[in-house]
């Protein structure tokens, strides 16, 4: 893996706007550090498309308005990449409006002003730096997470290999001994009681062998693997409406989750598990909907709650759930509604 | 200072500033752009006014007297005024600004010769800010 502070050869640069004397200026500006980086130009949605598609860059700088659309046309193409958006004073409100979508705000990392400051430079290197260090964090908690989904899928092994033998060797130990209380030799009502005894021992195992497999099934979601990640998540709601039967859940699904690796189903699968919980948990809820939409090969994964409206949102757990939205790539977004007591979690991450 | 005639006849005066704010070109200068930096700014500065102001005839024509028409120039608007905030042409942003809203073809004509105007006094700050230089 390379690191952060290994990563410090000069950066790429993707500058995208249809002015060219704005283009130049700003080149004057870049070609004055030729070490820190190397820059690519465009002056249109198009161009920039086609050039995020054949280069890595580690920031685009990306004017509001272009003749065949606008940045966040980009940003939704951009990837991981940080980008930096070119305003005048007076667009600022477009800047805001830009953050205020949740599928794009994740890579909009500052804004730079025309006509240029002398400041510029700090701010580009800044959001380079910010880049890469997000960057990095993702990597590692992606890694976290792998190695945790790793010991969650060992502990089930484990507990399924061994714990299930040993369940079973003590339900045959049972039966052998309820044979063996069926010996003419036995006293009658020895054997009776020892006969009793077997019997409940053996609903004692049983009963524990169904809270092994139950257990197992928490820690390795098998159903992503074999099922696919909608049928497993399909099956965590019908799991739900059987504890719970009272409350009404909804599950809707236009993207296709068939183009998802198995990691990020398996992490995709612990977030609604993860979302999905917390809801039950804190929100008492009449009415649990869960919908997962794809535009632009982005992926929004939408927990909605009708019940208790919590008044702090720290109250609502969700440092795992950021931790594991990060792994992915992905923003979370956490809004409660006390006029409609619905509480929402939006969750949208890049599905490759 | 210069004299500047507005369509409806009255004439108002542009200060030096106005034509050109040496602010943006300093912080170039500043940041240690050279000469040869700078002309190529003007170089391409001059291209884009030039190639807005072409498709500007070009499409006035296609506009009715209405004006209607006339909407297909946002876009060469919107570039000419960022290549004129990005140098401190404010005048010359302005004028621009003003051809997009223009109402019918015969405003946008008349504005277009307002803004032949001033980008003539715009290249003639720039030369002397040049000039300043040395």
């Amino acid at each position: 893996m390379a690191s952060s502070a290994e990563k410090t050869g000069a950066a790429k640069i993707l500058l995208v706007d249809d002015d060219a004397t704005f283009r130049t200026s700003l080149s004057l500006y870049l070609d004055r550090y030729p070490e820190e980086w190397t820059y690519r130009v465009a002056g249109s949605v198009k161009e920039a498309v086609a050039l995020l598609g054949s280069d890595d860059f580690d920031l685009a700088i990306l004017d509001v308005h272009l003749p065949d659309g606008n940045a966040a046309d980009i940003v939704r193409h951009a990837g991981t990449v940080p980008c930096l958006i070119c305003t005048e004073d007076q667009q600022i409100p477009t800047y805001n409006q830009l953050l205020s979508d949740s599928s794009i705000a994740q890579n909009i990392v500052n804004y730079i002003v025309k006509p240029l400051q002398q400041g510029v430079i700090w701010t580009i290197r800044s959001a380079i730096r910010f880049g890469r260090e997000r960057d990095l964090r993702n990597r590692l908690v992606a890694e976290a997470t792998a190695s945790y989904e790793e010991e969650r899928r060992q502990i089930g092994q484990n507990l399924h290999d061994s714990m299930g033998a040993f369940l079973a060797q003590l339900s045959w130990i049972f039966s052998r001994i309820d044979g063996a209380m069926h010996n003419p030799g036995i006293d009658q009502q020895l054997g009776t009681t020892v006969q009793a005894i077997c019997k409940e021992g053996r609903q004692l195992v049983e009963a524990a062998h169904r809270e092994v497999s139950e257990a197992v099934t928490q820690l390795r979601p098998e159903a992503v693997n074999v099922a696919g990640l909608r049928t497993a998540i399909e099956f965590m709601l019908e799991q739900w409406k059987m504890t719970a039967p009272t409350v009404k859940f909804e599950f809707s699904c236009t993207a296709d989750l068939e183009k998802i690796d198995s990691r990020r189903s398996g992490t995709i699968y612990r977030l609604v598990q993860e979302g999905l919980t917390n809801a039950m948990r804190h929100t008492d809820p009449t009415h649990v909907a869960v919908a997962m939409n794809a535009r632009n090969d982005q992926l929004t994964l939408a927990i909605k709650s009708k019940g208790r409206v919590l008044v702090a949102k720290d109250t609502y757990k969700l440092t795992v759930l950021r931790e594991r939205t990060s792994s992915l790539g992905g923003v979370l977004q956490f809004a409660v509604d006390p006029a409609c007591q619905e509480s929402s979690l939006t969750i949208t991450m890049p599905m490759a | 200072m210069s004299m500047k005639t507005r369509s409806d006849g009255c004439c108002t005066a542009l200060v030096a500033e106005d034509v050109l704010d040496r602010g943006p070109l300093t912080m170039l200068v500043q940041s240690g752009i050279n000469r040869n930096g700078l002309e190529k700014l003007r170089s391409v500065f001059c291209i884009s006014v030039d190639e807005a102001l072409a498709d500007l005839s070009r499409l006035q024509p296609l506009a009715d007297a209405a004006g209607v028409g006339l909407m297909p120039a946002g876009d060469v608007i919107h570039r000419a005024r960022s290549a004129c905030v990005t140098i401190g042409a404010a005048a010359l942003g302005r004028e621009f600004k003003a051809y997009a809203q223009c109402q019918t073809r015969l405003e946008a004509q008349q504005q277009k010769i307002e803004i032949e105007r001033v980008y003539a006094q715009t290249r003639e700050a720039m030369t002397k800010f040049l000039a300043d230089l040395e």
